[in-house]
């Protein structure tokens, strides 16, 4: 860092400042001096104690906020010095969205000690700090469409935000404290973006990647990669992390090998954006999936919100690559699959996939527009046509007929009973509502 | 999907032109000019067109006038008059890069496929760092179904220019389309909204990603505006009429599918919202009274 050197100031007569200082006698009594001891006593004693409290549960103190932000405000007034007029006009600050807030998510602003209620839609810049509690859940989105889920007792900070106005390259960063995250890292429009992740003795690099970092209050991190490509370095070590590999990196910046995990599974059941009608208000959803090598059991979660944040099914006991859901009642699902390994870890979750139960009491209708019996040497005959709902099964006769997609149906029936007076027709649609017709077969 | 992907071709049609030659204002001119912007930017290109043509009596060699009639004519599927238009434009400055771009376009709306590749080919060897010659390489790639190649020109065009519009939705629309095992239509689509906040075609595309995704709030907001700002666009309100579906707003999806049902000449989208019609029809779902 350069400094810009200050100049010495000049008087009239060329005399310099110092000149004009002396020495000069101050009494100050005995009572004002215990007064003014014991105030810095206890000032000590509150920074001191506040450092030690904020030690024991993992999080900053407010002195070493202050520290902070004092430190931040410096720096940027020496960038501003330092900088040169081009390099001023270049950076461009963008913003974070808080996307999700479920719980006790509070917000401090950069500028700002208080903490705030962290509400859905809040832009967040760069030195904001976002803080969850117990059971809290939220989600950061960044406007390049990467994604930050920040789980229950976690502290992070927005670093960087910035865009190069003729490049179009943008950096992000994001400081992790105590605290456990998920993050969906895309691969960025313009080369040289970058998107960093600063913990407390590494930083993480990331190109392209979905991956979970978890920091615990002895300072140790486990860097998960589920897909993409990690650059982890602690300084004296640097590693890359790349497809589906775990590692811990210790408080002394240590690097373990890294380890496998297991590979999302994929879902084939149900299809994405399949809609599952319901004629009794409730529908059991078959759930099927590739079994994965090595997976010791499957994390199975379905949802009515897309974070995952209340599953209305979360099973992590499934041995086979199948499940029938409970009775779902009406709305939208997300369905998502994970399998679990032998040492307990859970692998990447496959895509989620949005399904919804709707429900249908209403019976197919039944249109016949041609119902001809005619007599022949084979005996009588039917010529039956007409229209039902789209999707639903028709069958004359106790005989199945082939409805296409509009839902039109054709058939010619042979071989009626001697002396049959009626032929029912019944329609059944996709949720299993029923309706019988019955036509007179009288030539 | 297509249509989408003609934005690109719009975009440098719409285009204001930059560099082109501003000679001494001329009062009637000027006026006619502007009234064949207007026209052009409501869509009336025949008024555009024939504003346009009385500027041109007047006697002004502009080639900014002939490109602008060439777009007029381009949009009223006059291709052999556009592209007599562009090569005018061409012949007053060579250099007219605008001019050039959109003679490649209309020649090859007019069968001339060879030709306007060779053109095109020409113009990417002579400026290789204009982007939107790799924005059309691009969109002409596309519509030969050769999306790896429009793939890889758009990218290009954005690496030229990474506040291309058309090139970042473009892109965007096509790995929605053919996902790509490395990359996510996501930072594409949002920076094309970025840059061009009000454009009715790339807010659909964005929530319609939305939408695949299931984030249906997301894909609500989205596709809603691109319905309030161009409730004509048959695509966009069936965009619309499937996401209503989707939030439990079955009433308004059934009104939305009876209208596709009224303006729909295609056959595949007809058979679309039949299907929707009749699915909420046949689970009792009846249209909102006016």
């Amino acid at each position: 860092m350069r400094y810009r050197q200050p100049e010495p100031r000049r008087t009239d007569d060329g005399s310099k400042d110092e000149k004009r200082f002396g020495w000069r006698l101050i009494r100050v009594s005995h009572f004002a001096v215990k007064v003014w001891g014991a105030i810095l006593l206890l000032l000590i004693l509150a920074v001191v104690g506040s450092i030690l409290y904020a030690r024991s549960q993992g999080t900053e103190s407010i002195i070493a906020r202050v520290i902070g932000l004092a430190r931040r405000s410096i720096d940027q007034r020496i960038a501003l010095i330092t900088a040169s007029p081009d390099e001023k006009e270049l950076v461009e600050q963008r913003f974070a969205t808080l996307t999700f807030v479920s719980g006790r998510v509070e917000i401090q602003r950069a500028t700002d000690l208080a903490w705030k209620s962290g509400q859905d839609g809040m832009r967040l810049a760069s030195g904001d700090r976002v803080r969850t509690f117990a059971s809290a859940r939220a989600e950061v989105g960044f406007d390049d469409g990467n994604v930050l889920r920040i789980k229950p007792d976690s502290l992070i900070v927005i670093g960087d935000l910035t865009e190069n106005v003729r490049t179009k390259v943008r950096k992000s960063s994001v400081r992790l404290l105590v605290s456990s995250i998920e993050a969906d890292i895309k691969k960025s429009v313009v080369r040289g973006s970058q998107f960093r992740l600063e913990m407390p003795t590494a930083t993480a690099d990331i190109d392209k990647a979905r991956m979970s970092v978890e920091i615990r209050p002895d300072k140790q991190s486990q860097v998960s990669v589920y897909s993409g490509q990690v650059a982890l370095d602690t300084g004296s070590q640097q590693v890359q992390v790349t497809d589906r590999k775990t590692v811990m990196i210790s408080a002394l910046k240590e690097i373990t090998s890294p380890e496998n995990l297991l590979p999302a599974p994929r879902l084939s059941a149900p299809k994405p954006l399949e809609t599952f009608p319901s004629a009794t208000g409730g529908v059991v959803i078959p759930c099927t999936w590739d079994p994965v090598p090595g997976a010791r059991a499957y994390r199975l979660e379905i949802s009515a919100d897309r974070f995952f944040d209340k599953p209305v099914v979360s099973r992590d006991d499934l041995r086979t690559g199948s499940f029938m859901t409970p009775s779902l009642g009406q709305g939208v699902y997300h369905v998502r699959v994970a399998a679990i390994d032998a040492q307990g870890r859970t692998g990447d979750f496959a895509e989620p996939v949005p399904v919804r139960v709707v429900v249908d009491r209403q019976p197919p209708f039944i249109e016949i527009q041609k119902f001809v019996v005619l007599q022949t040497g084979r005996g009588r005959e039917v010529l039956v046509n007409g229209r039902t709902e789209p999707g639903a099964t028709v069958s004359v006769g106790g005989r199945p007929v082939v409805v296409d997609e509009t839902g039109y149906f054709s058939a010619v029936l042979k071989g009626l009973a001697v002396g049959q007076a009626e032929m029912e027709i019944l329609a059944r649609d996709r949720a299993g509502n029923l309706k019988t017709l019955l036509q007179k077969v009288q030539s | 999907m297509n249509a989408r992907l003609l934005l690109g071709v719009l975009a440098v049609l719409a285009a204001p032109l930059p560099g082109c030659r501003r000679e001494a204002p001329v009062a009637p001119l000027e006026k006619l000019e502007t009234a064949g912007d207007g026209f052009y930017a409501a869509g009336e290109y025949e008024q555009a067109e024939a504003s346009y043509r009385k500027a041109l009596e007047i006697g002004a060699q502009r080639p900014r006038l002939q490109n602008n009639l060439g777009d007029s004519l381009l949009r009223q599927g006059k291709t052999g008059a556009a592209q007599a238009a562009y090569r005018k434009a061409l012949e007053q400055d060579p250099e007219y890069l605008f001019a050039m771009n959109n003679l490649v376009l209309a020649l090859y709306r007019g069968g001339e496929r060879d030709a306007a590749r060779q053109l095109l080919a020409k113009a990417q060897m002579n400026w290789p760092q204009v982007s939107f010659f790799y924005s059309t390489a691009g969109y002409l790639h596309y519509l030969e179904g050769d999306h790896p190649a429009a793939l890889k020109a758009f990218q290009e065009a954005i690496r030229l220019n990474p506040s291309s519009p058309a090139a970042l939705n473009n892109t965007g629309a096509l790995l929605l389309e053919n996902p790509a095992s490395d990359l996510d239509p996501l930072p594409y689509l949002m920076r094309a909204i970025e840059k061009d906040p009000d454009n009715v075609l790339f807010r659909d595309t964005l929530g319609w990603y939305y939408f695949k995704k299931g984030m249906f709030a997301e894909a609500t907001i989205e596709i809603g505006k691109a319905f309030l700002y161009d409730p004509k666009n048959l695509e966009v309100r069936v965009h619309f009429a499937t996401v209503l579906e989707w939030i439990g707003k079955e009433r308004e999806a059934l009104e939305q599918w009876t209208k596709v049902l009224e303006l729909a000449d295609d056959e595949r989208v007809k058979r679309l919202a039949h299907e929707h019609y009749w699915d909420l029809q046949g689970r009792g779902v009846t249209a909102a009274a006016n």
